[in-house]
């Protein structure tokens, strides 16, 4: 028997104390999950973190807390879950429910069953954050899961079997000095378990890596909203009411809002702006959806899983359209609103949504905005800016002159502008009469002497009227003036710098006065193209404000006033505008493993499956082209060898490498010497005699044992052989047999 | 692949029993062995993996309906841990070896010890939670854990023990090694049955004798199982100065090239000589009777440990001498396993004078008799 080295080994309580230590790890992994899904959750899940961080380092309170608390303690979650259940929605709570559950297991003495409880209880919670956020960080978390469950586990088992059910109590283990502990780890740290445990780690990712990708999926178009999840969470600029700098705050804010998978660099071939929000009221420094768009269009939400354009964006002309489906992943918590560009042919939801579809203005929203991460699959691109509406001029459209109102009793007693109706607030100037006279004189500034017609003539010399006269900044200061004075004219009275909404409103109002429709929309314009995994990156900073003019014809058109803009799309600009701009930045690559996560991960479809299928019979026929060609270029080598004349000269080499074998052959089988031996001397050298011997000694009675024996067999002569070589492998030197005359005829026999 | 050590003669079972080189492995059976456990082996979900089993369907079946990916990457991490778990456990019952060592002697309400000698012959990999399985024919039943780590190479005794209840045979099993590792998700068992049958003798009695004064000389040519001066053979041993040279062996000196002497049993005048009778018709209460082998069993080795004890008869077998412990042994397992016979005919003992037998007492006592002399009672 070799001689045993003993590694040192924890005892009981040590591994008890580990476990515990282990269990606190896997609720705090999971408890922290909960920080990605609503920050309404942060003061229960900081509440946790801190009571099993407590219980980690110190394991002894939870056996100072009175029994009667434990005893109380699961009734009381029951009647708080039952309360929240009550008082919020199902999911919120349910997250609510799991985190108290992991925190009371975690932190209270555990059974064997019960340390199963945890486990199944922090995976609940984690792949239940997971599938609500489908962030990246549940990525790493599941990760760290994993490895940490399945140490978490093995302990278990081990404590289980080695206490054979009976498990010292608490007040044992927890009195455990943690220097002492801590020394006992650094004894039994041993380099290759920790190489075999990580080496288990990356075999459990490499199998589940191949389960993911060969798990069937099938594209059923929509999956079932199980675990939809939404916030009141927010950005207040893209809401029903804007008051000037809404959308202005929301560019201080440089985090990502979306990510759009555009498949190739060229594909963006013009600034995209994204409308989430059509305003059409305007008063006071302040765009509404007036209420009559919202009573017309009603609040009713219905199913969606795709939603496709009416008849006039149907017929609309489709050169513009990008051929290549764009998606969108827009991060939760921006808006109820989804960023659509003018015009597409379908939008493709991840799975069935209740939107409100708003067919005015061509726009869609969620009942509330979604919580979690929103993808949209949308196809026919089109940004050109022209929203087809048929419809409008048929509607019934005020004159302008009748469109004044604040500080015009007369007007306002005939067309109270709170009665106002859609599509007249696109026309209303609700100014003063006295600032509705000075933007009239704006407009004729604009315009000269000439009479404009055309919405887009004018919306060109409006934009550069407002670029001659404001330059543009975040920050603004409104000049002194009578405070109730409407504050856009107020700022286009001056010369002070503007930021987007200004421009915008500023546009609106003048448009407006010269008598065209006009209302403002706001979203995302621009971005930027991340160049590690090649999408464009919108960040919340990209939000902007612009108009849309009625053409007069049958189209809005998208104006954008702000100065650096395009202004009127297809008209010459001063200075030209760059499409977008790439970010090679830190915080862009950290962005890029984002998007590889959406893309390669949570995007992985019947399709993907099909291309990496595909992919693999390429390489397989790949390899079998070659293989053949091989093959058959060593085959008519061989042919055209066979086929030369058969001379001394050419097929000398042949016949010396034959009876050099031959000579061999007869060689070693005279001297006993098998294939495998010389094998072995090439890749251990010589061996001892005495274990050669053995070996012979083993293979021999083996051969003893079989029916079925050689030709040669001769029993009494095996016999002989066996005993000489049984004096070889025990006996003294003195007394062997010439040891190669004896491997030679143990050879020849067997 | 290492083998377990073999310097005992007790059989080793198991994955490290015998080496094995990979040209034995058969690729096929290899293969199919993954799928269909092999005999005697065999693979059950434990709670926990149940558990694991529903979370895993659960899990996969929200999957497909809601197409979450997040919820597939979930399910093939489960998955992975299941077949993780199942590789674990094969690499842990690789290369082991184990054998079970009986501690005679067993007897009937005595505890009987059963060792199991654990072997580890990997190079590397640690053997973790294994258990064996015990049971007697008799009813008893019982589990031995490996408990703490068993390093590479290492060997370890581990000890069962229970308590005959009866005397006769006895079937000692290890029914087999099971396992959880690592995660007790599945409850493997790896056959290895080990069975080894056992005689247990009777249970000592206590009982009141007056055997010595009972005895009288017996005839001359009587053995002890002691050396001395008698006729019978029992050793060859080397000369030594002193030795008579009557006792050389001449042929055996010749062979050996040095002087050797015969050894020879001592005479006794006085020893006992035991028989024992199971007649049907004499043994109609089983209870005196197995008071009968108590007794007879007691007497025996008592008897045999003052060198009293000459030698046995049990019903029309064979009389034999009982010089060594293996003949104490001997008739020791044929009072463990007689029964009531309908006609046994008595050997006869004619040349001892002390021959002691045994009759049912009142009472539902039993006595023994030296020639019609109770002598002893139980």
């Amino acid at each position: 028997m070799c001689a045993v080295k003993r590694r040192p080994q924890l005892n009981l309580e040590e591994l008890l104390y580990v476990r515990w230590i282990l269990g606190g790890i896997l609720a705090l992994l999971s408890v922290w999950t909960v920080f990605y899904v609503d920050p309404a959750h942060w003061p229960l899940a900081i509440l946790s973190s801190v009571s099993i961080a407590t219980a980690i380092i110190n394991p002894r309170i939870p056996g100072r807390v009175p029994r009667w608390v434990w005893r109380a303690g699961v009734p009381l979650i029951a009647v708080v879950f039952a309360v929240d259940l009550m008082v919020n929605d199902l999911i919120p709570a349910f997250i609510r429910l799991n985190t108290m559950l992991v925190t009371w297991r975690a932190v209270s003495y555990r059974s064997r069953r019960e340390d199963l409880q945890l486990a199944m209880l922090c995976l609940f919670l984690i792949v239940i954050t997971g599938v609500l956020t489908v962030s990246l960080a549940f990525a790493v978390q599941i990760l760290l899961f994993t490895g940490v469950g399945m140490i978490f586990l093995f302990l278990v088992n081990i404590i289980h079997d080695a206490g054979d059910g009976a498990l010292p109590a608490p007040a044992q283990w927890t009195l455990l000095s943690r220097r002492r502990f801590a020394r006992r780890l650094w004894q039994v740290f041993d380099l290759r378990v920790i190489g075999l445990t990580v080496a288990l780690f990356v075999a459990v990712i490499g199998i589940s890596v191949v389960i993911f990708l060969a798990i069937p999926r099938y594209d059923t178009e929509a999956g079932l909203g199980m675990f939809k999840f939404s916030t009141e969470r927010s950005v207040t600029g893209f809401s029903e009411n804007i008051a000037l700098g809404e959308v202005t705050d929301i560019q201080q804010d440089n985090s990502v809002a979306m990510r759009v998978d555009v498949g190739e660099v060229d594909a963006i071939d013009g600034v995209p702006y994204w409308r989430m929000v059509v305003l059409d009221e305007y008063g006071s420094g302040m765009f509404r959806v007036s209420k009559a768009v919202t009573a017309h269009v009603g609040a009713r939400s219905y199913p969606y899983v795709e939603i496709l354009p009416d008849k006039a964006e149907a017929a609309r002309p489709r050169e513009a359209a990008h051929p290549e489906p764009w998606i969108v992943y827009m991060e939760g918590g921006i808006s109820r609103y989804l960023p659509l560009p003018s015009g597409f042919t379908s939008v493709k939801l991840k799975e069935f949504y209740d939107l409100v579809p708003n067919s005015i203005f061509r726009i869609y929203s969620l009942e509330k905005p979604s919580a979690t991460l929103l993808s949209l699959k949308i196809e026919g691109v089109d940004f050109s800016g022209v929203i087809p509406d048929p419809g409008f001029p048929a509607l019934d459209l005020p004159a302008p002159q009748t469109l004044v109102t604040a500080g015009d009793p007369e007007v306002e007693n005939r067309f109270p502008y709170r009665f106002l109706s859609y599509p007249a607030t696109t026309r209303a100037v609700p100014v003063s009469r006295e600032e509705r006279a000075w933007l009239a004189e704006v407009v004729r500034e604009i315009v000269g002497d000439r009479k404009v017609t055309d919405a887009r003539e004018f919306a060109v010399l409006a934009c550069r009227y407002l670029e001659s006269h404001h330059r543009y900044s975040r920050q603004v200061s409104l000049p002194e003036g009578d405070p109730g004075a409407d504050p856009v004219v107020r700022w286009l009275r001056s010369d002070s710098p503007g930021h987007c909404e200004f421009f915008a409103a500023a546009f609106t109002l003048l448009a407006r006065t010269a008598g065209f429709p006009t209302r403002a929309v706001t979203g995302f314009k621009g971005g930027t193209w991340n160049p590690y995994e090649g999408y464009f990156m919108v960040r919340q900073s990209d939000a902007h404000a612009w108009c849309e003019i009625f053409d007069g014809k049958g189209a809005w058109l998208r104006v954008d006033p702000t100065p650096g803009a395009e202004g009127v799309p297809g008209e010459p600009v001063p200075v030209p505008v760059a499409a977008f701009t790439a970010d090679d930045s830190f915080s862009a690559y950290l962005d890029s493993l984002r998007m590889l996560w959406y893309r390669r991960i949570v995007s992985f479809d019947e399709r993907s499956q099909n291309l990496i299928a595909e992919s693999f019979r390429n390489f397989g026929k790949a390899v079998w082209i070659w293989i053949s060609a091989a093959g058959a270029t060593v085959r008519d080598g061989v042919v055209a060898w066979v086929n030369s004349p058969w001379t001394l000269e050419s097929k000398g080499d042949l016949l010396y490498i034959a009876i050099v074998t031959l000579v061999v052959a007869i060689l070693m089988r005279r001297l006993g010497i098998g294939t495998s031996d010389v094998l072995r001397w090439f890749r251990h050298g010589e061996r001892p005699v005495r274990e050669r011997a053995g070996e012979l000694i083993l293979a021999l009675e083996a051969r003893m044992l079989r029916r079925r024996k050689p030709r040669r067999w001769d029993e009494a002569t095996a016999e002989r052989i066996l005993r000489e070589l049984i004096v070889i492998r025990y006996g003294r030197p003195e007394s062997w047999p010439d040891p190669w005359r004896v491997f030679r005829a143990a050879r020849r026999l067997l | 692949m290492a083998l377990a050590p073999s310097s005992e003669s007790i059989e080793w079972f198991g994955p490290g029993a015998h080496r094995r080189r990979w040209r034995d492995v058969r690729i096929g059976r290899f293969l199919l062995s993954l799928f269909i456990p092999p005999k005697g082996q065999k693979v059950v979900p434990t709670k926990a993996g149940l558990m694991l089993s529903a979370i895993s369907m659960f899990i996969g079946i929200a999957g497909y309906n809601s197409s979450s990916n997040i919820l597939f990457i979930t399910l093939s991490l489960l998955l992975s841990a299941i077949v993780v778990s199942g590789l674990l456990s094969w690499l842990n019952f690789r290369s082991t070896a184990w054998r079970m060592i009986l501690q005679p002697p067993f007897r009937a309400g005595e505890r009987a010890v059963v060792d199991l000698e654990v072997f580890s012959g990997k190079r590397f990999l640690p053997t973790y939670s294994l258990g064996f399985g015990f049971r007697v024919s008799s009813g008893d039943t019982g589990r031995l854990s490996l408990g703490r780590r068993l390093d590479p190479g290492e060997t370890r005794r581990l000890q069962w023990s229970f308590t005959p209840r009866h005397r006769g045979r006895e079937l000692i099993e290890m029914t087999g090694v099971s396992s959880q590792f690592p995660f007790g998700f599945l409850y493997k068992q790896f056959g290895g049955r080990i069975a080894r049958e056992v005689h247990v003798w009777p249970a000592r009695i206590a009982y009141a004798s007056s055997l010595v004064a009972q005895a009288v000389p017996n005839s001359m040519g009587d053995v002890l199982n002691r050396a001395g001066s008698g006729n019978d053979f029992i050793n060859l041993r080397e000369y030594r100065i002193g030795d008579s040279y009557r006792q050389v062996h001449w042929k055996a000196s010749a062979r050996q090239r040095r002087l050797m002497v015969r050894q020879l049993l001592a005479e006794n005048h006085s020893g006992f000589f035991l028989q024992v009778d199971t007649s049907a018709s004499v043994w109609s209460d089983p209870e005196q009777f197995e008071k009968m082998c108590s007794l007879a069993a007691t007497l025996a080795e008592d008897l045999f440990r003052q060198g009293q004890l000459i030698g046995a008869i049990v019903n029309d077998c064979a009389p034999f001498f009982v010089r060594r412990v293996a003949d104490l042994e001997l008739l020791l397992d044929q009072l463990a396993v007689i029964e009531p016979v309908d006609a046994a005919i008595p050997g006869r003992v004619v040349a001892f004078r002390n021959v002691i037998v045994f009759a049912p007492d009142e009472n539902e006592g039993v006595s023994a008799y030296v020639r019609g002399q109770k002598a002893a009672t139980a």
